[in-house]
């Protein structure tokens, strides 16, 4: 407003002048700037920059031709079509988390019958197993308590494929960490298909017995765990644990005695 | 050359049949073509935006990814122009807000080497002067500066485009060109006057 002096307020708003400037107004508004541009010199100098402004704004599409855009145009069709993959395979990423998402929670209610197991619950033995393996294995249920965890529950999967064992343990921090065994008579080599949210599975083979660990992401303990099963797994037990009863599953849970025609003492024989 | 629509259109999607002309909707093929004959104005737009020719190539890059990936369910668009010009400033402000690709401080150099002006030095430092006030301005003011004066859009166009309404674009143009003049204007030119006495004046 300088150039009006401080006395006289500009007769019109910056907002009017610059649409007057580009052409934007029509009938009775633009009419009157006509004849306050021609009345007010003040106004006229303004206008006159701002309209100034408008012709070097548009000058600068002939200013800035980017005549390079047709040199362009296949360095472009590449990058898009570069992006276009990876937003399809990140799409694609997605769905199959997704997916992968909601088998997991399926598989999870048909293969974990117990995700929270219950210390009162009635369990079968592993030696429900017994007698389908062509290749009998003798498998003691681990005692993990040196890593914390404790045993408080145990089933058959009698819906799964082969042959197969859950126990359940509980880590300390309460959450419950699955040990499945199974027997495979042919090349099945999946124990577990999907695990639950937040948890990791670590699978291995020996022999025709398929082992699966699926405790929660990153316990520091899984390879020492796996170990210890793989040891339980090999040395079967020179002498059975007292009175028959599972000798990890303490806090009073109401495991059933091992069948001892099919469990020698403690030893599942799968 | 093979037309570069195919070409993407082949790569991105190649099950995806093509979409049918009619009366409302342009054929897939006329929109990219329309599309490319914008790609210019669009790496002006985005250059001026942010001030440095690879932000502003993988904002233009950005943007038509995004509008090809969602013209297999396009099919109404009336003015192609505007799509793009939208798209390009969502990506914009995606950009600026991960403040990531986009540097927010305009290279005013670059922008000047790349004038097409003649080679006036006068006319040159004009344009420089010109430049460096528009960087200076604030983004979303510069943005409606160079939609309305640049690109000659209307005002309603240019609203659609930010997604505000027509009072919001005329506030922020008449802040962005009052800005504008404050930054450029000179006064009136310099007039030298002799104010002492020369030595031929001397006695």
């Amino acid at each position: 407003m300088s150039e009006c002096g401080p006395s006289r307020p500009f007769p019109v708003d910056d907002a009017t002048l610059v649409a007057y400037a580009d052409g934007m107004l029509r009938g009775a508004r633009r009419r009157r700037l006509d004849r306050l541009v021609r009345g007010d010199p003040a106004v006229a100098a303004r206008a006159a920059v701002y309209a100034e402004q408008r012709r070097r704004l548009g000058g600068l599409r002939t200013a800035l031709p980017m005549a390079d855009s047709v040199d362009f145009h296949p360095e472009l069709v590449a990058a898009v079509a570069d992006r276009l993959r990876r937003h399809r395979r990140t799409r694609r990423l997605a769905v199959a988390a997704v997916l992968a998402l909601l088998l997991s929670s399926g598989a999870l209610l048909r293969t974990m019958e117990t995700t929270r197991p219950s210390l009162g619950r009635p369990v079968a033995t592993a030696g429900d197993v017994a007698g389908h393996a062509a290749d009998a294995v003798r498998f003691q249920r681990p005692d993990l308590r040196a890593f914390g965890l404790r045993l408080v529950a145990e089933a058959t999967l009698p819906r799964a494929r082969v042959p197969a064992v859950r126990l359940v343990y509980e880590d300390a921090e309460g959450a419950p960490v699955y040990l499945v065994v199974g027997v495979v008579q042919g090349e099945e080599a999946e124990a577990i298909g999907t695990v639950p949210e937040g948890y990791v599975a670590l699978e291995w083979r020996r022999g025709p017995t398929l082992l699966a660990l699926v405790a929660p992401s990153g316990r520091p303990w899984m390879r020492d765990v796996m170990k210890e099963v793989e040891r339980s797994l090999l040395e079967p037990p020179a002498a059975p644990p007292p009175g028959g009863v599972v000798p990890a599953a303490d806090g009073g849970a109401a495991v059933e005695p091992p069948d001892p025609a099919a469990d020698d003492g403690g030893a599942a024989t799968l | 050359m093979k037309p570069p629509s195919k070409r993407i259109r082949d790569a991105a999607f190649p099950s995806t049949p093509r979409v049918r002309p009619s009366p409302a909707a342009p054929a897939r093929a006329g929109i990219d073509q329309e599309m490319i004959a914008h790609i210019a104005a669009l790496r002006r737009y985005a250059l001026l935006l942010v001030g440095e020719a690879h932000d502003a190539d993988d904002l233009v890059q950005e943007a038509l990814a995004r509008v090809l990936a969602r013209t297999r369910s396009w099919t109404r668009v009336r003015d192609v122009r505007s799509y793009l010009f939208t798209t390009l400033h969502h990506v914009f402000i995606d950009a600026m807000r991960r403040r990531r690709h986009v540097r927010m401080a305009v290279d005013v150099d670059e922008i000047v080497d790349r004038l097409a002006v003649p080679a006036g030095q006068l006319d040159r430092l004009a344009w420089r002067d010109f430049v460096r006030a528009l960087a200076t301005i604030p983004a979303e003011q510069r943005e409606v500066v160079l939609l309305v004066g640049m690109e000659g859009m209307s005002y309603a166009e240019a609203a659609r485009v930010l997604g505000v309404p027509i009072g919001t674009v005329m506030s922020r143009l008449s802040r962005g060109r009052e800005a504008l003049r404050r930054l450029t204007h000179r006064g009136a030119p310099v007039r030298l006057r002799v104010v002492g006495r020369t030595r031929r004046d001397d006695p």
